[in-house]
């Protein structure tokens, strides 16, 4: 999972992350550091443009070459041959090439693409990145876009909310577009495809502080730092505040219902939960679980 | 897998596809006609989505719950029902998300939830 933190840095220059959240709570381990330099902030500019442009038509280009299993080099190449012998040699090495390097570095490549997204923008500062480890473990991008301001500056935080799930987007298209240049590799780079979209599916849910609710209060016009989602919250157990909003006629009943809709989607949090333990059970265990 | 299922339920997955679609026209027509939800039009793009998309979220989710049943015995049916469930959920973000992007360029002037 990954996680933006609002972040700030204190009179003696240490970090000060705010997750307000209990769900999300959990100890910080810091494994980059950055500054924020004009020439950090011109590849930034670089950089998130890029992925802005790309990764619709290179996940397009994915999607149609597997649908029409177009298969574009089939052929017995030295290298390929000899790095799927090694691949296959030892099943540690497998599971390392399929399963870890893909988590690694779509988590990598998220976090990257929220701080440059956040770098790109006049006023936006990226911190640190590191791990957070809670119930569910995840990465997290220590940034700053309070110093984004102007018109425009709505849509500009949007997008740095939305970048990791659009870099997780431009690598599976680009995973899909390597297993049908490598056949020989397919199954590998499929996986890598797979993770990818998982990465991103997980991220864009309203869970608490986690990249899609962020989108969404942006998009809603709520205010994360004034505790809006917790309002929201107190909504659903509330007769008084539903009394209220109801007095505003059609806007306060669907007020009402969304924040129902968000109260079902915390709901969905330990569902994750079970359902890792089913599976990683079912395929570790197998007739345990039976 | 969920490419090969998706060639077995091609029919139901278009119909619904263009039942929703034609659903979140028809909300964007009401939203941007209807006075009382003036300066809240992102709130209401959102609440009439929820029902909007049921139709293809419904197909979609079937097909994971079909997926999902490779596991075998009582996990396996808890399993694909809880990937239905979270299918719809992801499907729902992604898709309140995507129109609510729309909704902000089309009225860009809007009030706060609670404001």
């Amino acid at each position: 999972m990954s996680y933006q933190l609002t972040a700030k840095r204190n009179k003696a220059g240490a970090v000060i992350g705010n997750i307000a959240s209990t769900l999300v709570e959990g100890k910080l381990i810091t494994l980059v550091r950055t500054k924020n330099t004009r020439k950090k902030r011109m590849l930034s500019e670089m950089m998130n443009m890029l992925l802005m442009v790309m990764f619709i038509p290179v996940f397009a280009a994915g999607v149609y070459m597997i649908l029409n299993h177009e298969v574009i080099w089939y052929r017995d190449s030295a290298i390929i041959t000899y790095i799927e012998d090694l691949l296959y040699w030892h099943p540690i090495l497998l599971v390392i090439v399929k399963w870890i390097i893909p988590l690694l570095l779509g988590c990598y490549m998220h976090e990257l693409a929220h701080g440059n997204a956040c770098r790109a923008c006049k006023g936006g500062r990226v911190y640190e990145y590191g791990i957070i480890l809670g119930l569910i473990p995840g990465f997290y991008t220590a940034a700053d876009d309070s110093g984004i301001t102007g018109p425009g500056a709505r849509f500009k935080k949007l997008q740095i909310m939305c970048a990791g799930v659009e870099a997780n987007i431009l690598l599976a298209g680009i995973s899909l577009i390597l297993s049908c240049l490598v056949y020989n590799l397919r199954e590998v780079f499929l996986n890598w495809a797979d993770l990818n979209l998982v990465l991103c599916a997980f991220n864009i849910l309203f869970f608490n502080k986690m990249d899609g609710q962020l989108a969404l209060a942006h998009i809603l016009g709520l205010d994360v730092k004034n505790g809006d989602f917790i309002k929201a919250m107190n909504v659903v157990r509330s007769r008084r505040k539903k009394k209220m909003l109801l007095k505003d006629g059609p806007v306060g009943l669907m007020k009402i219902t969304v924040c129902y809709i968000f109260e079902l989607y915390n709901i969905l949090y330990p569902l994750i939960i079970v359902m890792n333990v089913l599976i990683v059970g079912d395929l570790i265990i197998g007739g345990l679980f039976k | 897998m969920i490419f090969r299922a998706a060639y077995h339920y091609s029919t139901e997955l278009l119909v619904s596809l263009v039942i929703s679609g034609v659903l979140i026209l028809i909300s964007f027509i009401f939203v941007n006609n209807y006075r009382r939800v003036r300066r809240h039009e992102n709130l209401a793009i959102f609440f009439l989505l929820v029902f909007a998309t049921i139709p293809i979220n419904a197909v979609v989710s079937y097909l994971f719950y079909r997926v999902f049943r490779i596991f075998e015995g009582f996990t396996g049916v808890i399993i694909s029902i809880i990937s239905m469930i979270l299918a719809y959920a992801i499907l729902l973000s992604a898709e309140e998300l995507v129109f609510g992007i729309i909704a902000r360029r089309i009225w860009k002037r809007q009030k706060d939830f609670f404001g």
